[in-house]
């Protein structure tokens, strides 16, 4: 009986914890060690490949794609995570204080990018901003204010130096539903009752904002910019599908450089050697969110 | 005075930052169905007949009756629903484990298993590809079923950990003192109190799955094709000069999502934001 009480936990926990080692721990070791290989797609289907050592970490310092897809990265993340987090902030701020009517409908219908799933979003568009189908160059044809606004330009997904810009507004557009979700919950856990007392003794609509609002709604603030941030760093499906990572690298973050190093390149070896450095990165916010952040810490032991 | 000025004029304020942020929204959407309802020579001619009252409804008739697109439309609802049965099921007993039994290295399994869940696709997607192709899997149901799977694992733990845990022990041995079995307590009694968090680990596991694109396309997409993959080959095959057809079915990959959402709006919440959320 007291032994069966022992093994029970570990029975029920060992399909997901096989699942999960094979699936991913394995996986992700095989990259570390392949990450010590020069190693090709086709040294991969032959199982080959030499014992290198680090040099393919010490080739990433002097490629060139590398900082380029990292300098992507940070400014499509800076200004995804941003974006969303003050959007998502602004508009849960409206509709919560009630000021608009139907804000259930409006905040139904700011989820729908949200829901959409990637490659659907993508191709929406792609159609949108097409230079010769789109709807908006077509659009702004008839409407002389969006020719004033810039928006009859035909070159959003093709020029290199506005195109991870573009990618950044369409991210913010997807994303910022789930900041809005995070700070209405934020908004929610503030009781009326404070506000009340604050504005008996005095005080004005700004001071209680940043009096009674920030500070309540900081931790709220802060689990979503990790989170986004992580978010907005590992997945690159939706410009994968837009833009492919170019023109000419102009549109490739760090996660999508992996991904075409891997299978277009076909520089087995390298990739790896940038998946850990991707890694690295997540596993140093994993850290810290857990150290500091971990909304879930409290409710568990 | 000032005062009902100033209040108007914030009410102005956010009014047309409300309607416009509608409007940002829903526009890409929006176009992209009106485009699936135009016939093609909509689109022969520049600019494009966006304005004309001409509608149809044979892109979308083609798209599901004359295309391979039903096909690996139900291939994904299949592979989404099964992958979703497996993760919740493994990943629930799992979280069973964590919330009512006392173990050796529990808190470490467990930041381990939350840990997992940060290991960005992008870092395991080559390794997969390589496993796979070893043991002749690639291009299978079950490929993309097992991994759809795991990749919503983790989380799947952490929320239905937090179900049970906030469900009293007491419960399920006064079961037990009733004459209960463990299972049958488990079944009459935790189960049921347990429903929302399984519905929205259902639900985030199959959102998870349904929207896979980078799994789809690298380990299958010969012989399984998902919608996703389907919809680049849609594209590609026409050379994106028949974007009616393009736009008729991805707006059909919506609807699934679409229903769900507004049928399960409060679970769907909680399971996409990781229980972040629990309203």
């Amino acid at each position: 009986m007291i032994i069966r009480k022992k093994i029970t936990p570990f029975i029920l926990l060992s399909p997901a914890v096989i699942m999960l080692l094979g699936l991913m721990l394995f996986p992700l070791a095989w990259s570390f060690f392949t990450s010590l290989k020069s190693m090709s797609l086709f040294d991969l289907m032959m199982h080959s490949g030499e014992f290198v050592g680090f040099s393919n970490y010490a080739d990433i310092f002097q490629d060139s794609n590398f900082w380029n897809a990292l300098k992507n990265s940070l400014i499509y993340v800076g200004i995804s995570v941003i974006g969303q987090v003050a959007f998502g902030l602004l508009i849960a701020s409206i509709l919560h204080s009630k000021i608009v009517k139907f804000s259930g409908l409006f905040r139904a219908l700011f989820l729908i990018p949200w829901i959409t799933c990637s490659v659907v979003a993508a191709y929406s568009w792609i159609y949108f901003l097409d230079a010769n189908i789109g709807f908006l160059p077509t659009l702004s044809l008839n409407f002389a204010f969006l020719k004033a606004l810039g928006m009859d330009r035909r070159d959003w997904l093709t020029n290199p130096s506005i195109v991870i810009f573009v990618l950044s507004v369409i991210n913010i557009w997807k994303g910022t539903a789930f900041s809005m979700l995070m700070q209405s919950a934020g908004f929610q856990s503030i009781p009326g009752s404070v506000f009340e007392a604050a504005k008996v003794d005095g005080a004005n609509a700004i001071q209680r904002f940043f009096r009674i609002t920030i500070p309540i709604l900081s931790p709220f603030i802060l689990i979503n910019l990790v989170m986004t941030t992580m978010i907005t760093f590992n997945i690159y499906d939706m410009i994968l599908v837009i833009t492919g990572g170019g023109p000419a690298h102009a549109s490739e973050v760090l996660s999508l450089y992996v991904y075409n190093t891997g299978f277009v390149n076909g520089e087995i070896g390298y990739a790896a050697a940038l998946s850990m450095i991707l890694f690295a990165v997540n596993l140093i916010a994993t850290v810290f969110y857990l150290k500091y952040l971990n909304p879930r810490r409290g409710n568990n032991d | 005075m000032t005062n009902r000025k100033k209040r108007i004029i914030i009410k102005l304020l956010a009014y047309g930052f409300i309607i416009s942020w509608a409007v940002f929204s829903l526009f890409p959407l929006s176009t992209m169905f009106l485009t699936a309802l135009k016939p093609k020579n909509a689109f022969d001619q520049f600019p494009p007949s966006y304005f004309s009252t001409n509608l149809t409804l044979d892109n979308f008739k083609y798209v599901l009756f004359n295309s391979d697109w039903i096909k690996y439309y139900l291939d994904t609802i299949f592979i989404s629903t099964a992958a979703s049965i497996i993760a919740v099921l493994t990943g629930s007993l799992g979280a069973y484990a964590f919330s009512r039994y006392q173990f050796k290295y529990k808190r470490t399994i467990m930041v381990a298993i939350l840990a997992l869940q940060m290991i960005p696709v992008a870092s395991i997607v080559i390794p997969l590809y390589n496993m796979f192709a070893t043991i002749n899997m690639l291009d299978t149901y079950w490929v993309l079923i097992l991994i759809n799977a795991v990749g919503s694992m983790p989380l799947i733990i952490w929320l239905m950990n937090g179900y049970f845990s906030s469900i009293p022990k007491e419960l399920e041995e006064a079961a037990y003192i009733d004459g209960c079995s463990n299972m049958k307590a488990f079944w009459k009694v935790t189960f049921p109190l347990a429903a929302p968090g399984l519905a929205a680990s259902m639900i985030y596991a199959f959102v998870y799955a349904f929207g896979d694109y980078i799994i789809a396309k690298t380990l299958a997409g010969s012989r399984i094709i998902t919608y996703t993959v389907g919809l680049t080959l849609f594209s590609n095959q026409y050379e994106g000069m028949d974007i009616t057809l393009v736009s008729a079915a991805a707006f059909t990959a919506l609807v699934p999502i679409i229903v769900l959402f507004s049928i399960f709006h409060k679970y769907f919440i909680i399971g996409m934001t990781g229980g972040a959320l629990k309203e």
